[in-house]
Order: structure tokens, then C-alpha cells, then sequence
């Protein structure tokens, strides 16, 4: 190990962390006492102009300068650079882009500076996650994510509930993280390696004490589920969406997923795949993944406010995503990473429409306030209507392919089926019938867009450049892989 | 009697328990906190054995997640206070009995 392949492999990181201390720095000299929009997008833009240097620095080192992908041997693998990693490290930093770009015009107190500082941060922890193959380094960066996380919930300090959302995050999530580290010492105990390959090496020669792995397998099942608000571990999911400025909800519904769903597929994998509890773990994911779709879908059908809507449709898209780590198998986790992109697309076009609206009125938008939008804003509604379809598993839109992605690998995944209750039939019958519960409150929300069109409160919404950017790619991923989602695929199969 | 690597293992899962039920039915933020702590330093304290009874102690891979997530547990502790700070501006209370106001 040389001190310049440890720079170049963590360059885009050092290029975003430099820019956050620039933005801080200025901020609190030279913009000191310019007013509050005036620091917002000063601050904002030199968090963007990090993100994208660091998204050169990700291209740069794609295009082969420090790619590999033969199996890592440097460094115990804290920083593993195969394309995969790179490519979904490259998607965290644009989707973080665009967090920037919907948060500019809501500052949510002055401290405007340390609003983009904590979101730059979360990101270097995601791309951290990604990137690490390695307890040591996937802990420190998964507590990287939560930590900027739980200070960003907290940030509308003057409002009420703000705060509270922040502790009850917070100590849901302090418990969760003991847990993981409780599961990953035992994961140690069981294999005496701390590097993921030479965990599975150790998995694979089935010397691991079995009580141990189980132990380890509900830690990091627990700590995870928290993180992915998977049920009954997602209690603090509705308030804390609730609370939350919309773009760190939206940051929180995105982004720490991926983080989340890319590792638990790498950690919980193996141990699945070669434990000789597998019965016993599977059934467990199996009532997570019942319990989070059902409450998940009942949940919220009864919500009126949006955001609280879509955290209860975050907790049963867990539910669904959990299908595929089931399956215990490839095509299971190419599934996995799939629907996590297209879900955290179209999520993050929904919570900015819904921040954009929520800017204009003033408090948390209800879904009777977007009655008659169609008439007043009819792109927004379009792009709206696109996001929401493509969670809801509309057909032509990527949401679609992911689900289905997701099931084929369930059924496939077994081939010899003898009774009713083997294989997953019934699991995905299961989930099937609660995606058209879910069609039920995704479409109410279209019906007050689209079809009501008694007194309009919105008048129409200018949507500043770059969001209006940020909101056209989004919807653009989400119908284009869509209609074209082998490419995305072949590209996970191949390098996963 | 010699300690073994159960001997460890049983006092860091009571550990666990302790902070399990203190951070679940404790209301009051510092003491949650506290128990937090207890839970991670339990899992410390399964790093540290695991690692003491395993085939290669050379690696050193135990003390040095622990020192890792000794790091982890202060910031962690750090942020609990700055919230707790929040919640006392905002209510002038840190008791969660008294600012339970989010539905359900």
C-alpha cells in the first residue's frame, strides 16, 4: 500500500470534503452578513460544484485508473473499486446533486452552511458504504450516514416536533446500531475475519459455530431493517419523514437506502446462502417482509398528509425489496440493486414535487391541496404523475420491471415445488395483492392532481432552473429504464 | 475456575439486556444515552474477547474495530447531548412524557 493509490482511491471524497470546508469557511467570512438567500445559494453552489468534481473524480477513476475487478486484496478491502461500486457511488453523488438543488430555496434555519455541510457528509458516508468491504470501514461509514442524518432531522429547530422527530430518530436508531454492532461481533466470533471475501471464505467452509452466525444474522437484520425502515423496526419512519425538511426526508427515503440494501445484500448474503439455520432466518425475513408490506400499504391508506404517505410507502417497498434477498441467490441481489435504483428515483422526484408545494403553501401539504394542480401547473403534475406510477408498478415505467425483477427471482429461485406453502408463491401473492391495495392511495393522490378541480389553492409554481433540471432526469431515468432496464441490469449482473 | 471465551460472552449479552430495557423503558434522554453506551460497549467487550480467544490474535483485528467504535459511541454521545440541548431550549423540559407530541 502507497500513500498516492490510498489518494487517488479516495479522491472524489477528498475533493467533496474539501469543498465542504470551503463552503463553511466562506460562509461564516466573507457571506457573514449577506442575507439568508444570498448565503443559501452561495453555499449550495459551492456544495454542487464539490459534488460534481468529486462525480469527475468517480468518472476518472471508472475510466480505469484505479478500477478493479478481480477479487480485493488491498488495504483488507476498506476501499474496493470495482465498477459496480463506482457506478452506484457515482449515483449517490448525483442524486445528492439534486438534494442540494431541491433544498436550496428552503433553508430551513440559518445555519445554511452546516445544512449542505451534514448533506455532503451523509453522501461521503453512502459512497464510503458502497466502496467498503470491510466491518471496520462499513460500520464507521454507515454511522457517518446516520449521524448527519439525525442532526439534518433536527434541523428546523424552530418549529415544533422538529426536534422531537430528531430524538425519537435518534434513539431508535442508537439502539439499532448497537445492535448491528452486537451482530457484526459475532459475525467476527464466527469467522475471525473482519474482510467480507474472507468472511464468505470462512462461511464457505462451514467451520463458522452455527449459533453464532445466528446470532450475527438477527444483529445485522435488526440494525439494517432500521435503516431501510423494513417493519417492525420502522416506527420512527412516518414522524421522522414528517418533520424532517422534505429534502432530507427525501435524502433519508433514498440515499441511506442504497447505502443499506448494497451492503445487506454483501453481508446477509452469505451468511444466508451458507448457514445451517437457513430455515430459521428465512422464515424471519419472510415475516419482516409480510409485516412491512402489510402495515406498510395499510398504514398508508389512512394518511392525509403526503409526506407521511409516502414514509408508510417507503416501509412497504422495504417489504418488497426484502423478496429478493430471500431468493438467496444472483438474480435475487441483481433484483435487489435494481429496484433500489428506480425506487430511490422516482422517491426523490415525489418528495421534491412535494417540497416545491410545500414551499409555496407554507406548512405540509395535505393531499386535498393539490387539488385542481393540474390545471394551474401541468408540467408538475406530469413529472408527479410519472414518480408516483412508477412506485405504484405501472406497466410501462421502471417501477414495474423492478417489482417483477424482483418476484421472477423469488419463483426461480426454487424449482422443485412440492407443497403449497414451499417456494414463494404464496409470499408473492402476498405481495402482489398489496400492490393493489397501494394502487389505492397512489391514485387518490393523482385523482386530487388530475381529476378534482374545486378550488384550486395553488396558484401556478415558477420551479427554479436547476430543480426544473434535477426534476426532468429523474423522470427521464424512470421512464427510460423503464422501457429499456436490461442495460442497468446486465450492467449489476455483470459485476456484482 | 479459568475464564473462557462463554464466561465473556454471557456477561456482555447481560450487558445487552441491561441497555436493551433501559434505552426502551427509560424516558428521561441522559439515561437512554447511557444505556446506549452500554450497548455498544457490550459488543466491545465480545470484539475484545472474540479476539483474545481467536486462532490468529497477531491481526489485531479486535482492539482495533473497538477503538473504532469507542470513537463512534462518543460522537454518538456527543449528538444525543446536542439534542438533548435542542429539546431543552424548545420545552424547557427533557423528560419525553412531557413533549410527546407526535401521534402515535
Amino acid at each position: 500500500m502507497s500513500y498516492s493509490e490510498l489518494f487517488f482511491a479516495t479522491l472524489p471524497e477528498l475533493i467533496v470534503v474539501l469543498g465542504m470546508f470551503l463552503a463553511l469557511g466562506y460562509d461564516y467570512t466573507k457571506f457573514k452578513d449577506k442575507d439568508l438567500t444570498t448565503r443559501a445559494n452561495k453555499a449550495a453552489t459551492l456544495s454542487s460544484i464539490a459534488l460534481l468534481l468529486g462525480l469527475a473524480g468517480v468518472i476518472w477513476q471508472y475510466c480505469g485508473a484505479c478500477c478493479t475487478t478481480e477479487a480485493p486484496s488491498t488495504w483488507d478491502g476498506q476501499i474496493v473499486l470495482t465498477p459496480l461500486t463506482l457506478g452506484f457511488k457515482a449515483l449517490v453523488f448525483v442524486l445528492a446533486l439534486f438534494v442540494i438543488q431541491f433544498a436550496k430555496p428552503q433553508v430551513p434555519n440559518k445555519h445554511v452552511s452546516e445544512y449542505f455541510g451534514l448533506i455532503l457528509l451523509s453522501t461521503l458516508g453512502m459512497g464510503f458504504v458502497i466502496t467498503a468491504q470491510n466491518l471496520i470501514m462499513f460500520f464507521v461509514a454507515l454511522e457517518l450516514i446516520s449521524l448527519s442524518l439525525y442532526g439534518l432531522t433536527a434541523f428546523q429547530n424552530r418549529k415544533d416536533f422538529s426536534v422531537e422527530a430528531g430524538v425519537k430518530y435518534f434513539a431508535i436508531g442508537g439502539v439499532s446500531s448497537a445492535f448491528l454492532l452486537y451482530g457484526l461481533s459475532y459475525l467476527y466470533g464466527a469467522t475471525h475475519a473482519l474482510n467480507f471475501a474472507d468472511i464468505a471464505a470462512a462461511l464457505q467452509s462451514g467451520q463458522a459455530p452455527a449459533s453464532y452466525l445466528l446470532i450475527a444474522a438477527t444483529g445485522i437484520v435488526v440494525g439494517l431493517g432500521f435503516k431501510i425502515a423494513a417493519a417492525p423496526f420502522h416506527l420512527w419512519a412516518p414522524d421522522t419523514y414528517q418533520c424532517a425538511p422534505v429534502p432530507v426526508a427525501a435524502w433519508i427515503a433514498t440515499g441511506s437506502k442504497i447505502a443499506s440494501f448494497f451492503v445487506l445484500i454483501q453481508l446477509f448474503g452469505p451468511v444466508l446462502e451458507h448457514s445451517s439455520h437457513r430455515d430459521t432466518l428465512i422464515t424471519g425475513l419472510v415475516v419482516v417482509s409480510v409485516v412491512s408490506m402489510v402495515l406498510g400499504n395499510i398504514g398508508a391508506l389512512r394518511q392525509t398528509c403526503v409526506k407521511r404517505m409516502l414514509a408508510y410507502s417507503s416501509v412497504a417497498h422495504a417489504g418488497y425489496i426484502l423478496i429478493g434477498l430471500l431468493s438467496a441467490n444472483k438474480e435475487g441481489y441483481v433484483s435487489i440493486l435494481f429496484y433500489t435504483v428506480i425506487y430511490s428515483c422516482a422517491t426523490l422526484g415525489a418528495f421534491a414535487i412535494i417540497g416545491i408545494i410545500n414551499d409555496r403553501l407554507g406548512r405540509e401539504a395535505n393531499i386535498d391541496d393539490f387539488n385542481g394542480c393540474w390545471k394551474q401547473n401541468p408540467r408538475l403534475s406530469l413529472l408527479f404523475m410519472i414518480f408516483i406510477l412508477s412506485l405504484a408498478g405501472i406497466p410501462p415505467l421502471s417501477g414495474f420491471f423492478g417489482k417483477l425483477y424482483l418476484f421472477m427471482a423469488a419463483i426461480g429461485s426454487q424449482s422443485e415445488i412440492a407443497a403449497w406453502n414451499e417456494g414463494f408463491y404464496w409470499l408473492i401473492a402476498v405481495a402482489l395483492m398489496m400492490s393493489a391495495v397501494s394502487l389505492f392511495y397512489y391514485v387518490k393522490v393523482l385523482k386530487a392532481f388530475l381529476v378534482s378541480d374545486d378550488n384550486p389553492t395553488l396558484s401556478p409554481i415558477q420551479v427554479g432552473k436547476f430543480e426544473g433540471l434535477g426534476l426532468i432526469v429523474l423522470a427521464v431515468l424512470v421512464v427510460g429504464l423503464g422501457l429499456y432496464p436490461t442495460g442497468l441490469v446486465d450492467f449489476i449482473a455483470a459485476y456484482l | 475456575m479459568e475464564l473462557t471465551l462463554n464466561h465473556f460472552l454471557i456477561l456482555s449479552a447481560i450487558l445487552f439486556s441491561i441497555g436493551l430495557v433501559g434505552a426502551l423503558t427509560r424516558r428521561h434522554i441522559i439515561i437512554m444515552l447511557i444505556c446506549l453506551e452500554i450497548m455498544l460497549n457490550a459488543a466491545n467487550l465480545n470484539l475484545i474477547a472474540f479476539w483474545h480467544f481467536s486462532p490468529n490474535p497477531e491481526l489485531m483485528h479486535g482492539p482495533l474495530f473497538t477503538l473504532f467504535t469507542i470513537a463512534i459511541a462518543a460522537t454518538e454521545a456527543a449528538l444525543g447531548l446536542a439534542l438533548v440541548l435542542a429539546i431543552f431550549r424548545h420545552y424547557q423540559t427533557i423528560d419525553l412524557e412531557q413533549i410527546q407530541g407526535l401521534k402515535e
